[in-house]
């Protein structure tokens, strides 16, 4: 949603040095990239997404709502560009909300030898795919638990699910 | 049950709470930390950590956020 709101939102304490505010989407290149937006209910204030998501309704509400055409251009980097601009290698706790492509991150989080002691993302159901996806990793996206169970299993996190959240702890 | 809200949770939502009882279990207060945010909004809404990051001073925070404006904005 609002690079600039949460410029606002952290102003009180930007004099600190400790708030590094970058307004970029991350994915596997350095390069613009395609943002959809949410045409469903609520949407336009912070549920865009790397994919375009499957239609979602709850309790006859529309909450997702996406097509091909109704995107904004962002700047995409990578995780190598990131640790370039940072100038960090190591995050100690990292926190993900994507709508859909919170399991795509952690994959690539991992082939670039980042492994926080805490992952925090949303539960991993939202299904969707990546148009043009040549230029991506996967072109439908698959978050089906059972991967994502073995990808963090894998690489020896124990996983606290919670009521959305998946909260992940390197033992 | 799909992990869906319509509407957001934010810092008293009990995910948040647990998620920050954790890292106030793992973490030593004096401890240096870097905390990588993709997908940090507006910074509030929807946000479990914004109240940790805001008080604790240990913490460098590197928030990643595409969306340039709220589209409702525009």
């Amino acid at each position: 949603m609002a690079f600039e709101l949460l410029n606002k939102n952290y102003s009180s304490i930007m004099q600190d040095n400790r708030i590094f505010l970058l307004n970029y989407a991350i994915t596997n290149k350095n390069e613009q990239i395609k943002l959809y937006i949410n045409n469903g209910f609520n949407g336009t204030d912070g549920h865009s997404s790397l994919i375009v998501r499957d239609k979602l309704i709850i309790d006859n509400i529309l909450c997702a709502d996406f097509n091909e055409n109704s995107y904004e251009l962002v700047n995409g980097i990578t995780f190598d560009k990131l640790k370039d601009i940072t100038n960090v290698s190591y995050f100690d706790i990292v926190i993900i909300d994507t709508e859909g492509y919170d399991t795509e991150l952690i994959k690539m989080m991992f082939n670039n030898n980042i492994f926080p002691k805490i992952i925090y993302f949303e539960t991993p159901e939202v299904q969707g795919y990546i148009p043009n996806y040549e230029n991506h990793l996967e072109y439908k996206i698959n978050n089906s638990t059972d991967i994502i169970n073995k990808l963090l299993n894998d690489n020896n996190y124990c996983i606290h699910k919670l009521n959305y959240n998946w909260l992940c702890i390197k033992k | 049950m799909l992990a869906y809200k319509i509407t957001a949770p934010g810092m008293n939502d009990p995910d948040a709470i647990y998620l920050k009882t954790k890292i106030k279990e793992i973490f030593l207060n004096d401890d240096k930390l870097n905390l990588l945010q993709i997908g940090a909004n507006d910074g509030i809404s929807a946000d479990p950590i914004y109240d940790l990051i805001i008080d604790n001073k240990m913490i460098n925070a590197y928030l990643i956020e595409p969306q340039k404006k709220w589209l409702l904005n525009y």
